[in-house]
C-alpha cells in the first residue's frame, strides 16, 4: 500500500467508526437503549475492517517513485553514452 | 499503515478508544437523572407479624409484608439494573440506628415490567436482633436501591423517610 493509500486509510477508518457512532449515540439518547449506539459502533467497525485493512487497487494509485538500482543506474548511462 | 497486520490493530484500538468515548458521554448525559425521576413507592408494609422469638440466645421477628414499587422511573440507559432492598430500621438503648434487610430483588433495564408488587411476602432474611432488644421496638421500614451503571460509579436511592411505614412489635414473646 502506497503513502497516500495509508494517509487514505488512517482518515477513512477515523471517520467511518466516528460517523456510526455518533449516530448511533443520537438515536441511543433518544430511545434511551445504550445498545443502539453499541450495534451502530460494532457496523463502523466491521465497515472499516473491511475497507481499510486488505490492500485494495485503490490504495495504490500513487506508486512510490523508487530511483533505480545501482546496476540499473549504470546500465541506463552506458547506454545514453 | 504499510501491512495488514498494522492496520487491522490500528481499527481495532481505536474502535475500542471510540467506544469508551461514547460509554463515557453517555454516562455524562445522564448525570442528574435522579433528581427529577424518582421510584413510586405506592406501598410498603407490615401485612402480618407471624412470631417473635428469642432464638439461639438472639431475638427473631418473622413477618410477612406488602410492597407495591414502581421502579421504572430510576431507570435509564446507562443503568444495566437495579438492586432493590427492604430495610426494616430501629433504635435500642445501646445504638441509636440498627437497620436489617428483609428482603431483596434484582430489577434489570431488560425486564419490561419494572413494576416490583408483592401481596403478603414472607421476609427473604428474618428481622434478628444481636441481643434481645427486639421486644416493644417500633421499626420502620424503607425501600433502598442500588443503581448499577453500564458506565461509571454504583450509587444509592432510598424511599422519603418520611413516607415510610412503622409497626411496633409486641412486649412478649409470641
Amino acid at each position: 500500500m502506497d503513502f497516500e493509500g495509508q494517509k487514505l486509510v488512517e482518515i477513512l477508518l477515523q471517520v467511518i467508526i466516528t460517523f456510526f457512532g455518533a449516530v448511533g449515540w443520537i438515536l441511543g439518547y433518544i430511545k434511551q437503549d445504550f445498545f443502539i449506539c453499541f450495534y451502530a459502533w460494532l457496523v463502523g467497525v466491521v465497515l472499516s475492517i473491511i475497507i481499510c485493512v486488505p490492500d485494495w487497487p485503490f490504495f495504490n494509485r500513487n506508486p512510490i517513485k523508487w530511483t533505480d538500482s545501482v546496476p540499473e543506474k549504470r546500465k541506463k548511462e552506458k547506454k545514453n553514452q | 499503515m504499510y501491512t495488514v497486520w498494522v492496520r487491522l490493530n490500528t481499527v481495532v484500538s481505536f474502535g475500542f478508544s471510540s467506544l469508551f468515548g461514547f460509554a463515557c458521554l453517555a454516562a455524562l448525559s445522564k448525570v442528574g437523572h435522579s433528581l427529577y425521576r424518582q421510584p413510586v413507592i405506592s406501598t410498603l408494609e407490615l401485612n402480618k407479624l407471624r412470631s417473635l422469638k428469642s432464638h439461639g440466645g438472639v431475638d427473631r421477628a418473622l413477618l410477612s409484608l406488602d410492597l407495591n414499587a414502581d421502579m421504572d422511573p430510576a431507570f435509564h440507559w446507562n443503568i444495566k439494573q437495579l438492586f432493590v432492598y427492604i430495610v426494616a430500621s430501629y433504635e435500642t438503648e445501646e445504638n441509636p440506628v440498627n437497620q436489617v434487610v428483609l428482603w431483596d430483588s434484582i430489577v434489570e433495564n431488560v425486564d419490561e415490567n419494572k413494576l416490583l408488587q408483592q401481596n403478603n411476602v414472607f421476609v427473604k432474611y428474618a428481622l434478628v436482633d444481636p441481643g434481645d432488644a427486639l421486644r416493644g421496638k417500633d421499626i420502620t421500614l424503607s425501600l433502598h436501591w442500588d443503581h448499577m451503571p453500564l458506565t461509571g460509579f454504583m450509587f444509592q436511592g432510598h424511599q422519603d423517610l418520611q413516607t415510610a411505614s412503622q409497626f411496633t412489635l409486641p412486649n412478649e414473646y409470641q
